[in-house]
Parts: C-alpha cells; structure tokens; sequence
C-alpha cells in the first residue's frame, strides 16, 4: 500500500519534504524509493492501492516490471559512481545517434540557426558528418544492446523525473 | 548531401533526414503539456485494469475496511470496463511502451539479481534462482513484444496482448500474495502462469507469420507499415 501522499505534509504547516525527522539523506531515498516509480503511480492514480494489498508498487514481481531503475539502482548499489556509469551508458548512444547529422546553419535550407551559410554551398553543416556512418552503425547496434533492442526512452524519463522528484523530496526535511 | 535535394516519394527513414518546420516555444510546451497529460491518462488506465485484475482474480485479500474494498467485486469490474475497451483500441500506441518497460524490467532483474534483494526494497531479499527466473521471463517477453511494435496489429494480436497482460497482473498479485505470508515463491501456479503470459506472444507471432503466408501482405495491406501508422484504422 502507498500511504507516502499521506505524509507529504505535517501538523505545522505544508511541506514538499519527505525527509523524516532524524533520517538521513541516504535512507529517505532507499525508504521512498518503491514509491517513486511507474509501478507506484500507477497504484497511486489507478486507485488500486485503495482497495488493498499487494499492488504494482510492492511485489516482487511488480517492482521488477514497473520500478524504478534510477532509484533501484541507487538504493542496491548505495549510489556508487560506478553504478551511476553503468545507468547512463545506456542512454548514451542514443543521444549520441541524435547528434549526427543534425543540421547547424542557418539559410533557406536548414532548419537550425547555429551559422550563417546564406548562400547554400557545401551543404548541410552537420554536428557529426555523415560521413561517419561506420560510427552510426556503430552506436545504434550498441545502443540496441543496451537499451536491449527496444524503445525504453519513454519509461526511462518517467523514472529519471520520479528520481529527481524523491531526490528533491529528500532534500527537504519534513 | 545530393540525397537531401533530391525528390521525395517514400517516407524519411529517420530524423536527419526529415524535412522539419522550426518548433515555436509555445508549441513545445503545449507538446511538453499534451505529452506529460497521456502519461498521466496511460497511469491511470494501466492502473485500473491491473488494479482490476488484481481484485477480481484475488477478491480474498482484499481490505473489507473501506467502502471500495466491501465493493471490491463491482469496483474492479467497472475499472476492466473501462480500461479494456481504451487499451484495446488504442494498443498500437503503447504497445511500444510496453516494450520498452518490458526491457528495462531485464535491467530491473539483473539489478535485483546483482543486489540480492527486490529492486528499491532491501528490506526484502530475493533468491537468486528467482530473480533469474524473472529476469528470464521479462528477456523473453521483451524480444517477444518487440517483434510486434513495428507491425499493424491484428485483433487476435491484440487479444493476445490483453491475455499476457491479464496473466501478468495475476502473476504479480499472486506471488505479491505469496510473499505477504512468507511463501515459498517458487510453485506450479508461477510457472503456469508465466507459461500462459509467456505463451500469448508467440502465437501472435505464428499468427502474423501465417497470415503473411497466405498472401494477407500484398501491396496495399499495409501489414508492414509501422505501428500507429496512417494505414492504422485506430
């Protein structure tokens, strides 16, 4: 059951904390952690925490399929950089792929004002030539790999702001 | 850069090669708006058919305290009324984000498998046949789902889906079940349902094969076109 909502606030007054009195930093993040996550709102939103127990936000087998791998990995690893390294690499190539061959002038045809080309010889500047399409190839079969072939960006997102919001929610005590 | 001049018949295979008016602020934010409110909406129907499921199948363990949970049999019946029919017609939209939750759950699983204890909760340790086992299942039902995103979905593709995710939702409230009374997580009713769940994918695998086999892919049928299409009726 979620009852996080429910301690958003305290008697004196409205807090956006979620910071026990006494807890550290470290702890609210790990406490709050199944909470902040995709299996969790969705509890939360489809009211399904109302009608009783277990849901998405705390089984086992719930958490693995809609939790939260910012904060999973935080609060299995204690936050070390090399499990921060290894949550960003999959997202890397991806951004990476993004950047080549985006277009950086400015003229009848681009898109972009990044540079004046007004008169449209050698065409398109790009941020990454096309030119490099072994590097392309390269990334995008990286990027399948890690992001295991499938189009994870949106859940990804979801769970990158569910952690900054904890993160944020922890930072100020209740 | 010839190729860029070049006429343009077929459709821009990817994002350096389409022509794109220039975004006004407004019109990001309004997208930023529009984007962030279907999450929200997709939330909510994701958690009344799992909530619905939930209840239905496990109408036992229910909380008989709260007005809801003496009604637990009507309220879950109104949320799979309502959310099925959406997830139905809509499928070709999210079936993508399926995919993409469903591989990151293989992230999810090896983190647990690596930690020793359930993803965000190390007050609650998990075995390491068992969090293999899930990491397995959600694997194989990624590359499963992610065979489906890139085609025109059938009605039988699309029931298909709703009866792997019916048997996902039993599976997580049975074994969430299970593990409220410090069961044993491993039995038969775990491994039939993760077979059923597992099962649905690829018949609606065969299925599309089949159909393509028959000639249902000619010029015109749109069945390669990717998901949420033009050629998509929904």
């Amino acid at each position: 059951m979620n009852h996080w909502y429910r301690n958003c606030g305290n008697s004196s007054g409205f807090t956006l904390g979620i910071r026990a009195p006494g807890q550290t930093f470290n702890q609210c993040l790990v406490q709050n952690a199944k909470n902040h996550s995709a299996g969790g709102i969705a509890d939360l939103t489809g009211l399904t925490s109302v009608v009783g127990a277990p849901d998405l936000g705390t089984s086992t087998v719930g958490q693995v399929f809609a939790g939260n791998t910012f904060t999973g990995a935080y609060a299995g690893l204690a936050g070390s950089f090399e499990d921060i390294a290894t949550t960003a690499g999959t997202s890397t190539p991806d951004l990476l792929n993004a950047a080549i061959g985006s277009t950086t002038t400015f003229g009848r045809r681009t898109s972009n004002i990044m540079a004046l080309n007004l008169a449209g010889k050698g065409g398109l500047p790009q941020a990454l030539s096309s030119s490099s399409g072994g590097l392309k190839s390269l990334l995008g079969t990286a990027s399948k790999a890690l992001n295991l072939g499938l189009d994870a960006s949106l859940k990804a997102a979801i769970d990158a702001g569910l952690a900054g919001a904890e993160v944020i929610g922890c930072l100020v005590p209740r | 850069m010839l190729v860029w001049r070049e006429p343009r018949l077929s459709v821009a295979s990817s994002h350096g090669d389409r022509m794109e008016k220039p975004k006004t602020t407004i019109s990001q934010v309004k997208s930023g708006f529009r984007l962030v409110a279907l999450i929200l909406i997709g939330f909510v129907v994701a958690g009344m058919f799992f909530g619905g499921v939930m209840r239905l199948w496990f109408l036992g363990a229910v909380d008989r305290s709260t007005w809801s949970g003496r009604h637990a049999a009507i309220v879950a019946l109104v949320f799979l009324m309502v959310s099925i029919p959406i997830m139905f017609v809509t499928m070709n939209r999210w079936l993508k984000v399926m995919a993409g939750f469903l591989g990151l759950a293989v992230l999810n699983g090896l983190i647990s498998l690596g930690t020793g204890h359930v993803l965000a909760n190390p007050t609650m340790p998990i075995s390491r046949l068992y969090a293999l086992s899930l990491t397995f299942f959600f694997a194989a039902a990624s590359v499963l789902a992610g065979k489906m995103k890139n085609r025109k979905l059938s009605v039988v593709d699309r029931i298909l889906v709703m009866a792997f995710l019916f048997s996902l939702g039993i599976l997580i409230s049975f074994q969430g079940q299970r593990e409220l009374t410090k069961s044993e997580p491993f039995n038969s009713a775990y491994f039939i349902l993760m077979g059923i769940a597992l099962g649905c994918l690829p018949v609606a695998w065969g299925y599309d094969r089949l159909r393509r086999r028959r000639g249902h892919n000619l010029p015109g049928h749109h069945l390669e076109g990717p998901a949420g299409s033009p050629a998509d009726p929904t």
